[in-house]
């Protein structure tokens, strides 16, 4: 038994402690995720190199999360402690293990784990069905996929799957599983309200892991086969569209903790947009663009994950009674919860020194470099996701200073420091670490991109102007400029610009306070944030005005409410049909049922 | 294309500011000095256009009279002025000829003079109607936010203090008085161009 196993069980276990105490519980989690994170760092033998990656990533947003915990969770019921510990142990087992029926039961664990954790707060009820309905939609078509290809090959393990003939449709099955549960177009309603709505600790854990097990899921079976074309045809377009519209509502929002569930929708787009990228360019036999293009999935996967996680760890800080912007109170953050938010915040927003930074161009670059396949109509399909995606990044700018600008930033000014700064400083050191060192990361995916496209990820490393080589990403093979320079010219010449006005006596400032037209109106609002957005693009918010209040509703979620309606009627008139009368009866039908079978099997006998 | 064309021909609508003809000023003021005025026009037997209404309840025939306005502290610009336009308080009549200097009429933007949405990026302040309580600390505020150098003109004998008890003058430093009620858009901007260093004649 290895140690990842012994790991897992001590999860499972740690979700049995909140009977004696909840913090204990947290602490276990702290101690086990920091086990965890060293031996996947210094002793990763037993472990393939992929789930290596994804571990690595899920140990280091645990442990910021189960030391935020600490002392976050001392109101809720003490399921949630229990489903936050369990749902872990579900994800360990997923990445564990290489065999499907494990794989779907480590996937029913932790769905059905953080469930029970959003019910954990009052009056969540309806959202946590949600969560559960498309949670189950998601677990049945992977098994949909999963089933097919057991059958059909007679093997339950991923291993034995190669060269099923069925492998395309069994593919887009068990892929589109894992995209429901990544909140893909049409289905990404529920992520917003699911994750909002959760108590912080477990929205982290949701938005950050648990959707990363879906993209793991993903490239799982990617590495054993590769699918047709018209796979990563639709994944580029869903994904596409996915980013898009979860930027757009994302930006949209005043609703502390919806904003980062939108903002998660919208990265898991874009990672969806590469990974149909990866695989067009590998099946028209450009191994150099899928290298890069899985390189960049993988390296925005880390981007998203770890600054998400901090994010909405932020975010149930700034939380408070209605959970809107304005509410913000002054004294919930420490200086270095402040911090915190705005590292996390900027990473988001593609800014650099941070890995966000990094991940955006990588990722842009994948997918504007499709003219370097033969077929036209994909060059256009990919220069059209592409600028989906890029269009994608300026308005997470608009989202995340939002969350700066009327969160972070006003919820600062707490003395003393708790047990969820260490948290807070752990994930800021990782993600500055991984934004200027990139290299590392890059060692890391190796195996995963070499088994893909034969090539490796460190191939994109390279050296010049006197940095060491092994620091520098450049897209080597196809493409001449790294975000190194990028980031180098840009900066250097706002510097020097701003040094040569200033010197030269040129800018002269006088702090006046801001025209509003003579009315007192000192706050800024957060919708007045994105009011540009909503009143331009009011086709796609149904934006409308009350009183001189904007008003918007998300059409596809309005869409989704009509359908559950229809669905919940119908359910009723069928049971009105079906069972008249009282429950007891129906209960005695049953047993005398169950009572006919039994005494005709014992007659068959 | 067109825009520089355009810009590069300009139609001139009015003649002004290169004559004024009479007709472009209204029959105003009286010919000779009135004995008295309800409205305190005449002080020490002498009018002051300024305050004049046209109301005619002197008897006095009118006449036309063109000195009308009174710039003392005129900016030394050559170009654009730049002009925030703020009511404090007016019956909207004045309101109505500031509005027809950006008409295609008189067209203010041929002369270089521009409307800005804010104080922060005015030269001039346009001032017009009596300071009512709610808009003096915003008259206040639109002053102190404006950049130096910067001048106030205030327009029509509610602002220059002769309908009611107030004038803008008591919160303000005033540089400048457009006469009337309401006063011509050719008079406006003619103490707009002065006010700018650039009289016309
Ligand atoms: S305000 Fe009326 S009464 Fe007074 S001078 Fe003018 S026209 Fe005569
Ligand atoms: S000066 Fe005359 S026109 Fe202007 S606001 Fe006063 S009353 Fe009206």
């Amino acid at each position: 038994m290895n140690v990842y196993y012994i790991i897992t069980l001590g999860f499972a276990l740690a979700s049995l402690l909140p009977l004696a105490s909840r913090k204990l519980t947290y602490w276990t989690d702290a101690a086990l995720s920091a086990l965890l994170l060293g031996v996947l760092l210094f002793k990763p033998e037993s472990i393939d190199g992929t789930a290596r990656y994804f571990a690595l990533i899920s140990a280091i947003v645990w442990l910021t999360a189960s030391l935020y915990s600490v002392d976050y969770d001392d109101h809720y019921p003490r399921t949630l402690a229990a489903s936050f510990s369990m749902a872990i142990a579900g994800m360990l087992l997923i990445l564990l293990t290489e065999d499907a029926v494990t794989f779907l039961v480590g996937w029913e664990v932790m769905t059905v784990a953080s469930y029970l954790g959003i019910t954990a707060k009052e009056k969540e009820g309806r959202n946590a069905y949600r969560f559960l309905a498309f949670g189950e939609l998601s677990a049945l078509l992977i098994l949909a996929g999963f089933g097919l290809l057991s059958i059909q090959s007679g093997s339950v393990h991923f291993s034995g799957w190669k060269g099923s003939p069925l492998w395309n449709v069994a593919f887009f099955l068990a892929t589109l599983g894992f995209a429901v549960k990544m909140a893909i177009f049409p289905f990404h309603v529920w992520l917003p309200k699911a994750h909002g709505n959760a108590p912080a600790n477990l929205s982290a854990q949701l938005s950050a892991v648990l959707t990363l097990m879906g993209l793991y899921g993903m490239v799982r079976m990617l590495l054993i086969q590769r699918p047709a074309d018209w796979i990563g045809v639709f994944f580029l377009l869903f994904g596409g569209l996915t980013a898009i519209l979860g930027a757009a509502y994302a930006a949209g929002t005043d609703h502390v903790k919806k904003l980062p569930g939108y903002s998660t929708v919208e990265n898991d787009g874009v990672l969806l947009a590469l990974f149909g990228g990866a695989v067009v360019a590998l099946n028209y036999g450009n191994a150099t663009l899928a290298a890069f293009t899985l390189l960049a999935l993988l390296f925005f996967a880390f981007a998203h994950s770890v600054a998400k996680g901090l994010l909405f760890l932020i975010a149930g800080r700034l939380e408070n009674g209605t959970g809107r912007f304005p509410e913000v109170v002054r004294g919930r953050l420490s200086l270095l919860g402040v911090l915190a938010g705005y590292a996390s915040a900027l990473s988001l927003a593609g800014i650099p020194p941070f890995p966000g930074f990094l991940g955006e161009w990588l990722g842009l670059e994948s997918l504007l470099q499709s003219f370097k396949l033969p077929d036209p109509g994909m060059r256009i399909l990919l220069m059209l996701v592409g600028s989906l995606v890029a269009l994608t990044a300026g308005i997470a700018g608009v989202a995340m200073s939002k969350m700066i600008t009327h969160g972070a930033q006003k919820a600062g000014g707490r003395k003393g420091y708790g047990v969820e700064d260490a948290g807070y400083l752990f994930a800021v050191s990782v993600l500055l670490l991984v934004g200027i060192l990139p290299g590392f990361l890059f060692g890391l995916v190796n195996p995963t991109v070499e088994a893909f496209s034969g090539l490796k990820a460190t191939e994109f490393l390279g050296g010049a102007l006197g940095i060491k080589g092994g620091f520098l990403v450049v897209a080597k093979g196809f493409g001449g400029i790294s975000p190194t320079y990028l980031f180098l010219i840009v900066s250097l010449s706002a510097l020097g610009t701003y040094a040569v006005i200033r010197g030269a006596g040129i800018l002269k400032t006088r702090h006046v306070r801001a025209w509003s037209g003579g009315l007192i109106n000192p706050e800024y609002p957060p919708i007045a944030h994105s009011a540009i957005l909503l009143v331009t693009e009011g086709w796609l918010y149904g934006t409308r005005e009350e009183s001189g209040r904007l008003y918007w509703k998300e059409r596809f979620s309005l869409a989704y409410d009509r359908l559950s309606k229809g669905y919940l009627s119908f359910s009723e008139w069928f049971r009105h049909g079906l069972m008249r009368g009282s429950d007891s009866v129906y209960v005695a039908y049953i047993l005398l049922a169950a009572v006919s079978v039994f005494l005709y099997l014992l007659w068959a006998l | 294309m067109w825009i520089i064309k355009g810009l590069r021909k300009g139609v001139i609508t009015s003649d002004y500011p290169k004559k004024v003809s009479d007709e472009e000023l209204p029959p105003s003021f009286p010919l000779e000095t009135p004995k008295e005025c309800p409205f305190g026009a005449v002080k020490d037997g002498k009018l002051d256009p300024k305050k004049c209404l046209n109301c005619r309840l002197c008897n006095v025939p009118f006449g036309r009279k063109l000195d009308v306005d009174d710039v003392r502290n005129p900016l030394d610009f050559k170009r654009s002025l730049h002009v925030f336009f703020l009511d404090v308080g007016t019956c909207h009549a004045c309101n109505r000829e500031v509005a027809q200097l950006q008409g295609p009429y008189y067209d203010v933007h041929r002369l270089g003079i521009f409307f800005t949405p804010t104080p922060k990026h005015a030269d001039v302040l346009l001032v017009a109607g009596c300071p009512t309580d709610g808009m003096v600390p915003v008259l206040k505020e639109a002053y102190e936010l404006m950049p130096e150098p910067k001048r106030v003109l205030v327009l029509g004998a509610c602002a220059n203090g002769s309908l009611c008890r107030r004038k803008v003058e008591d919160f303000v430093p005033v540089d400048g008085y457009v006469s009337g009620c309401p006063p011509s858009p050719v008079q406006i901007i003619r103490g707009l161009l002065k006010m700018a260093g650039r009289d016309a004649e």
